[in-house]
């Protein structure tokens, strides 16, 4: 089956006024597409899947630091948005529930294997070696990675989640079981601590 | 809506924790925050001290594919999707515009079904342990598939509202 385009769409019955970006169009599309898949449609699976399958177990990877895990809880929380298709309804992004469903999945096993920690850690001061002042910018991504997979567990979800996914502060603390103070005060001090693990690559210290 | 004026303490709080891009701040401080970085000098270099975060992390790369083992499990596990699956399967045995022999090689499969049933004998033992072994199959399989697991289902998505 082909990826889901905006012919096969019209030729479903789609409307490809939906692809426009608001959140309110998204939630419509995503809602159409979810529909679908519960009347058994193979492409609005594959569209969905397409969209969101690489970045679900991106995110998770980020939570679990491994990529197998990852792939079993994006798998696992696919699975579930499959079941409870049919009884879906607009009000939410099909990615901002995947992305919560596959955290607390992801939290719950870390947790039972002991590999999560709620304990806060002392903001930490840059400990990496100068780059290369003219580092590309696929240096500095891998970099930047480094780092955020170097954060604590709480700060590295909670950044995740708002930074990289695009959740709202209102989800992701939902989606940690934390308030949103908390999760504010979690992603500050993330930011503090990439701020000084990748001062080095600040726009001012580049050479123009 | 916030009541009254935001304050640059305020601002400052929010910008360290959401970045410089004020749409991914919490909504209802979203006007008030707008109106002090038009006003106040220190509101934007805030925010122009958060955008060196955010320019660096908008160039973490992108993420690696999916497997396509993991794709295909997750089409055949849409609802229909194994069924659907056999069909495609018939068909592209036979491509192109030649569509009939698939029905006819169910037709033909459906009477070598008949033929081969009618000619044993029925027997009560052979039946029941039939239905037992049926029965401790599909607990087995509902053991095994990450549709029947234990764990609960995810929140609806009326639980997470946007």
């Amino acid at each position: 089956m082909t990826m889901f385009d905006g012919t096969h769409r019209r030729e479903e019955g789609y409307d490809p006024a939906m692809t426009a970006g608001s959140a309110f169009d998204l939630r419509q599309r995503d809602a159409t597409l979810i529909r679908a898949v519960a009347d058994g449609d193979r492409a609005a699976a594959r569209s969905l899947i397409d969209t969101h399958l690489s970045a679900l177990i991106a995110h998770v990877e980020r939570l679990t630091r491994d990529r197998a895990e990852a792939e079993d809880i994006a798998q696992e929380s696919f699975l579930r948005l499959w079941r409870i298709a049919g009884d879906w309804t607009p009000r939410a992004k099909a990615r901002t529930w995947l992305t919560t469903v596959a955290s607390r999945l992801a939290i719950d096993r870390l947790r039972r294997a002991n590999r999560w920690s709620d304990a806060e850690v002392p903001e930490v001061e840059d400990i990496r070696p100068s780059p290369e002042a003219q580092a590309d910018a696929r240096e500095v991504g891998k970099a930047v990675e480094e780092a955020i997979t170097a954060l604590p567990d709480r700060q590295r979800a909670a950044f995740a989640l708002v930074h990289i996914d695009g959740l709202s502060g209102r989800d992701a603390a939902e989606s940690l079981g934390v308030s949103e103070e908390a999760l504010e005060s979690l992603l500050a001090r993330a930011r503090r601590s990439l701020r000084a693990r990748l001062a080095e690559y600040r726009m001012e210290e580049r050479p123009s | 809506m916030i009541a009254g004026p935001m304050t640059i303490e305020h601002f400052r709080r929010l910008a360290e924790a959401y970045g410089s891009d004020l749409s991914r701040w919490p909504a209802e401080t979203q006007a008030a925050a707008q109106i002090l970085r038009e006003l106040d000098g220190q509101a934007r270099a805030i925010l122009a001290e958060e955008a060196e975060l955010d320019m660096l992390v908008a160039l973490l790369p992108q993420p690696a594919a999916a497997p396509g083992i993991l794709v295909s499990k997750l089409l055949n596990a849409t609802p229909g999707g194994r069924s659907r699956g056999v069909l495609v399967w018939l068909a592209e045995l036979w491509p192109g515009e030649a569509r009939w022999p698939a029905p006819a090689f169910l037709s033909l499969a459906l009477a070598v079904g008949i033929l081969a049933g009618g000619n044993l004998p029925w027997n009560p033992l052979l039946a029941t342990t039939s239905a037992q072994a049926q029965t401790q199959t599909q607990t087995q399989t509902g053991d095994e598939d990450l549709l029947g697991s234990a764990l609960a289902l995810g929140p609806s998505s009326e639980d997470i509202v946007e």
